[in-house]
């Protein structure tokens, strides 16, 4: 795949929280001032590509054949975590204003599955490590994306009426299926304006 | 015990009420099958997790917790992902990504955090169960609307012909959104709606048989709800 294309498929088509529907733990406590969705989701972004670069590497050259592959999921679990562990506390020193918002309810952990399956889905993929990098990017571009949109919008629908049955996280997945609505249809339009 | 139990169906579905384990209700729920697989697996894990770790409460320093209990799951999920391989490919194939990502499922390393650490076993199977039950349940129900109007079948089994109920006026020109992701965000969205109708509804009358009751008309008003919504 051409560089543009993996950026277009991880970042929009394929789109982490819109399209593969992970990371949904911090999405729906989104941070309410921009700049700290865009601080967070940077942590993430950063996360994101290390890990990816890390796993290629490993799991493309170190852990082959039957046995040691099955070490796979421990492996990038321990190492996506202690990364996520060594963002926040990095974050925590260097720029104490901004805290990670993200993992409210679960330090660190929260932002686990959307790295995780970054991770799985760029491994499955015939990648070189290169290529799997700028894939992890491109999927946190993504993340990036997806966590400035669900933030401003709620911060505009906690001043509508919403009906009390659907205030607060029905009305957040709703909006997000209206959301996700623009993303399948741009796989469409744009992928065959491509490649057609 | 048996309120360790029940919490988690109704009162505290994972779901639709405290919110957590959502990601996988959101991604496998296309096809019925697939869903109430992936919520065995789910509760076979949280029960595995649950015994091992309530088992050992007094051993794990306090400071090892996380790492201890990540440690177990993912030997656990590695378990579930071969055993998932050997027997059924089709479904592990279907599956994809979301069998390994047991190993990070908010759920079971929220309950293996919190409650295993500070109850006896037979309270912690108990609470295992309800939470998995109330798990399946939940990702049964997505899955049951999803698949009915997305694409008009009902899929009991992965083998093709067998198990597989197709509506005759859906199956033919299914609203093919509602199997993508919007169809999963616009259901659980009004299914979580329309859960919390249900309970304001029961909290109010307070009778003592009021879930089973409740249960069947929110099948229906769902269907409409569903239908109406996209």
């Amino acid at each position: 795949m051409s560089v543009f294309s993996i950026i277009i498929t991880f970042a929009f088509t394929g789109n982490i929280v819109f399209i593969q529907c992970l990371g949904w733990c911090p999405m729906l406590h989104p941070p309410k001032k921009t700049g700290s969705a865009i601080g967070s989701a940077c942590a993430v972004v950063f996360v994101m590509t290390c890990s990816t670069l890390v796993s290629q590497v490993v799991g493309r050259y170190l852990l082959v054949g039957p046995v040691l592959s099955s070490f796979r999921i421990m492996c990038f679990v321990l190492m996506v975590t202690g990364f996520l562990f060594a963002t926040e506390r990095a974050v925590r020193r260097f720029w104490p204003a901004l805290r990670l918002s993200l993992g409210a309810s679960i330090p660190a952990v929260s932002a686990n599955c959307a790295v995780l399956g970054t991770v799985f889905m760029s491994l499955k993929n015939d990648f070189s490590p290169a290529e799997g990098t700028l894939a992890g990017f491109a999927s946190g571009l993504g993340f990036l994306l997806a966590v400035l949109l669900m933030s401003s919008i709620r911060e505009r629908l906690d001043l509508e009426n919403v009906p009390r049955a659907l205030r607060g996280a029905p009305i957040a997945f709703i909006t997000a299926g209206l959301i996700s609505l623009g993303f399948v249809a741009l796989d469409v339009a744009l992928l065959s304006h491509i490649f057609g | 015990m048996l309120q360790d139990f029940s919490r988690g169906l109704f009162t505290r579905n994972p779901v639709f009420v405290v919110l957590i384990g959502l990601c996988p209700a959101l991604a496998v729920t296309v096809q019925f099958v697939n869903a109430v697989v992936l919520g065995a697996c789910v509760t076979g894990a949280l029960l595995c997790m649950g015994l091992s770790v309530s088992l050992l409460r007094n051993f794990i320093p306090a400071n090892l917790r996380i790492p201890a209990v990540l440690i177990m799951l993912t030997a656990l999920t590695t378990a579930t992902d071969q055993l998932l391989k050997a027997t059924a490919p089709v479904l592990s194939s279907r599956l994809g990504i979301y069998v390994p990502l047991i190993a990070v499922n908010c759920l079971i390393l929220g309950r293996a955090g919190t409650f295993a650490f500070t109850h006896a076993p037979g309270r912690t199977v108990a609470d295992a169960l309800g939470m998995g039950g109330g798990f399946t349940l939940a990702l049964g129900l997505i899955a049951f609307f999803r698949e009915l109007i997305g694409s008009g079948t009902i899929t009991f089994f992965p083998a093709s012909g067998y198990g597989l109920i197709a509506l005759p006026g859906l199956a033919d020109s299914p609203a093919a959104v509602i199997a993508g992701p919007v169809g999963a965000f616009l259901t659980v969205g009004l299914l979580m709606g329309l859960f919390n109708v249900v309970r304001a509804v029961g909290n109010r009358r307070k009778a003592a048989r009021r879930t089973s009751d409740d249960e069947g008309e929110g099948k229906t008003e769902g269907e409409a709800e569903g239908r109406t919504g996209p």
